[in-house]
């Protein structure tokens, strides 16, 4: 059936007037009449028909005035505009379609051809209501999957004062995400990525990208484990083509460290706060979601950083920012930026020159930039996991043994797991980066002085830092023989509890007196755990030999630092 | 942005130029589609490509994926610099042969 | 050679679709058609060549579109004359459609009865 419109009909001829009126009403839509240009504007505001039949040549307005009118007063409502005309020029009916009328009718009218023309733009202005009424919906809906989206991926640390970012509040919807949390070592996860596309496909790979980044992160798993994992995610969820370049930075504020992976990004800028000089780095991976998690072998290139030292990363939105004259802003002109002395922040000053560059036409949705300086671990303080799983108190009474053998220290690192079942007990979970702290300080003595007989005299320097690890990562890739024994053990006490650790190696034992004799934090690059350690326990000791450690730490406790 | 084929026994180049960004999607989706089922060598002659996005990435995946994933014989010759740029940042190499 | 007066087959649809207003459209017809024509004469008068255009084209799209085919192609030479200013051909123009306007008139008076 077909729908009933509201028409509107204009013209200076009454006899025009009467004759369309009567085609119209025959056709059961509803009419209203206006006698010149003024008049039909007066009942087009006041009556908001559905369509208009509109003579060219009318007295006071004429017919081309009133059409640009009506498209001015019109945002995102359609009114078909059909132009009444015995012009026959090809220009006069040019005119009549650039003033916004939609077709023309010549007189005399054929009732069949304009009953037809009536029927076809009010299908027309249908569909339009149709399509506006879904794009409500949409703009509704993807507010309502922003809500969650920011839900999952939370600002994490991103609010940290050694970070600025720039990100549009609808970047997900343009495939760009920012995400950074504290490691519960001290240490800071950091990943800005880019989903080819736009949209819904866009946001929905960005969720499990982030859920997994934060759980991962809090839990203390490593740059490359939460790299994997988020790679086997996309490369399962997310169509051929589609995937995520992005670059994950691994902060280390003690050891000044920044690990680095970059797959399908941008060259990323290191600037060095003393000098003013900048370093580049380069993409060598490829982007996340595109290799079967058995050929994912991620490249993490390494660069310390000093304090004040600034890491730069962009999508490649800031990149192809245009001007006015479709000139792209380009690499080098982002390079020269740095080059150029500020008072400002570069960071700042980065966002001023791509707004300066793009002007009126500004786009600047698409500008996603992240800057990350190292600072003193004083300065940020350790990771404060605030209790968000509302456990009831968790399991208060366990114990348990965990024995790894040589192939399996080789390649898994048990640490998120055991940090895991302590923080299981509510009273430990806030203390989550000291465990973390102590966890990792005595596994990896027992591991690397222990079953891996390393000495620790390497560590001195920073030369001699990166020496050891080429060393250790040699011996633990031929590691056959060997165990590290980890027992927790846990008991109610009170309102608090007791946490008993024990964790044995397969070495000969190691010079553990020297170790402990090491108390003054930053002094060389190990041992930097062991304030923590003496601060938090109220017992710890070597056995004689040296291959097991004990220690007991007792909560609440009022030696939290 | 055009995309053109030429077949030669078991072999296959296609040549993009212009801007391979998506609006060439349908059009080299096409292409590699309708390739005969004893073409097992790909080329991708990129000699009048000016610039590649992410979208083309993906194409280049997808047709990857179609040709055999990594079974694949997939050579990209002729690239400009900006183009070799942007394969070379998402270390296509890896998947693809780039010349 | 006299072109057709009136298009009956247009005029009779016309009058099937309008029923009893058909006799209220031939009366507005008409008393149009005299006030523009009195109009006209005003307008020639005082070579007014924009009126003259606007009310000789108005006049021809009320006529064509009732099937009054003939006056209405004389309406038509007298628009397109007046949108060059051909002042000399205005008042033989004018001559003419007073000189149709009765027997037009007289046809459509017929089709009321």
């Amino acid at each position: 059936m077909q729908q009933s419109l509201r028409i509107l009909i204009a013209d200076d001829n009454e006899t025009d007037r009467m004759i369309l009126r009567t085609i119209v009403r025959k056709e059961g839509h509803e009419v209203m009449l206006a006698a010149n240009g003024e008049e039909a504007l007066r009942v087009f505001y006041e009556g908001r028909p559905d369509l208009i039949l509109l003579d060219v040549l009318m007295p006071v307005m004429d017919g081309l005035t009133v059409a640009k009118e009506i498209r001015k007063s019109l945002v995102d409502d359609y009114v078909p505009i059909i132009f009444l005309t015995s012009l026959q020029d090809a220009e006069s009916l040019a005119e009549c379609l650039e003033s916004g009328g939609d077709d023309f009718l010549s007189k005399p009218y054929n009732r069949v051809i304009l009953k037809a023309k009536i029927k076809a733009f009010g299908r027309m202005r249908n569909m339009h209501e149709k399509l506006q009424e879904h794009n409500r919906q949409l703009v509704i809906e993807q507010q309502v999957a922003k809500t969650i989206f920011d839900n999952v991926a939370h600002s994490g640390c991103l609010d940290m004062h050694n970070i600025s970012y720039s990100l549009s509040p609808l970047s997900v919807f343009n495939g760009d995400t920012v995400l950074a949390e504290r490691k519960p070592d001290g240490g800071m996860h950091l990943f800005l990525g880019d989903f080819t596309g736009h949209g819904l496909p866009a946001a929905i790979g960005a969720m499990p990208l982030a859920e997994i980044f934060y759980g991962m992160t809090a839990k203390g798993f490593s740059m490359e484990e939460v790299l994997r994992e988020i790679n086997s995610k996309l490369r399962g969820i997310l169509p051929v083509g589609v995937f995520c370049c992005g670059c994950f930075l691994e902060l280390d504020f003690y050891e000044k460290k920044a690990q680095i992976w970059m797959g399908g990004i941008p060259d990323i800028v290191l600037y060095r706060s003393s000098t003013g000089s900048i370093e580049t780095i380069s993409s060598n991976n490829l982007p996340l979601g595109v290799l079967e998690a058995h050929q994912f072998q991620p490249a993490i290139q390494e660069s310390f950083m000093a304090d004040g030292d600034e890491l730069f990363i962009w999508s490649d939105g800031i990149i192809e920012a245009r001007n006015a004259n479709e000139e792209l802003f380009g690499e080098e002109r982002l390079l020269n930026i740095f080059s150029v002395p500020r008072k400002q922040s570069m960071f700042d000053s980065i966002l001023d020159a791509v707004d300066e560059f793009v002007g009126e036409t500004g786009a600047d949705d698409d500008l996603t930039l992240l800057m990350v300086r190292m600072v003193g671990i004083d300065e940020i303080g350790l990771p404060d996991f605030e209790n968000k799983r509302g456990s009831l108190g968790g399991p208060q009474h366990w114990d348990f043994s965990y024995k790894l053998y040589g192939s399996s220290l080789r390649d898994f690192n048990p640490l998120p797991l055991v940090l895991n079942i302590l923080t299981e007990v509510e009273g430990l979970r806030s203390m989550s980066g000291q465990l973390y702290t102590m966890l990792a300080e005595l596994y990896s003595n027992g591991l690397e002085h222990g079953v891996l007989k390393l000495s620790s005299d390497f560590k001195t320097s920073t030369d001699g830092f990166a020496a050891y690890y080429v060393e250790r990562e040699k011996r633990l890739a031929a590691l056959e023989e060997g165990y590290v024994i980890i027992q927790a053990k846990h008991v109610p006490d009170g309102v608090g509890g007791v946490l008993e650790l024990y964790i044995e190696d397969s070495g000969d034992g190691f010079d553990h007196q020297k170790f402990l004799q090491k108390a003054v934090p930053g002094e060389g690059y190990s041992g930097r755990g062991l304030p923590l350690i003496r601060g938090i326990c109220e017992d710890f000791h070597y056995n004689d030999k040296g291959n097991v450690v004990h220690a007991r730490l007792r909560w609440p406790t009022n030696k939290l630092n | 942005m055009a995309v053109t084929a030429t077949t030669n026994g078991n072999s296959i180049t296609i040549k993009v130029s212009g801007r391979f960004d998506f609006s060439s999607h349908q059009e080299f989706r096409q292409i590699y589609e309708s390739v005969p089922a004893d073409v097992t060598h790909y080329t991708v002659d990129m000699a009048e490509a000016t610039y590649l996005d992410s979208s083309a990435l993906g194409m280049l995946l997808l047709m990857r994926d179609h040709a055999g994933g990594d079974n694949a014989q997939i050579e990209i010759v002729n690239c400009n610099e900006d183009v070799k740029k942007i394969l070379t940042i998402s270390n296509f190499g890896q998947l693809f042969t780039i010349s | 050679m006299s072109a057709i007066r009136i298009d009956r087959a247009a005029i009779l649809e016309i009058q099937e679709m309008l029923e009893d207003e058909f006799v209220e459209l031939v009366n507005t017809y008409k008393k149009d058609i005299d006030n523009k024509i009195a109009a006209l004469g005003v307008a020639i008068d005082a070579t007014d060549d924009d009126t003259i255009r606007k009310l000789s084209h108005s006049m021809k799209g009320a006529s064509l579109n009732l099937g009054v085919i003939h006056f209405g192609e004389l309406c038509h030479r007298l628009e397109e004359d007046a949108k060059v200013a051909i002042r000399s051909q205005y008042a033989n123009h004018l001559a003419k459609i007073q000189e149709e306007k009765p027997m037009v008139f007289a046809e459509l008076d017929a089709l009321l009865v």
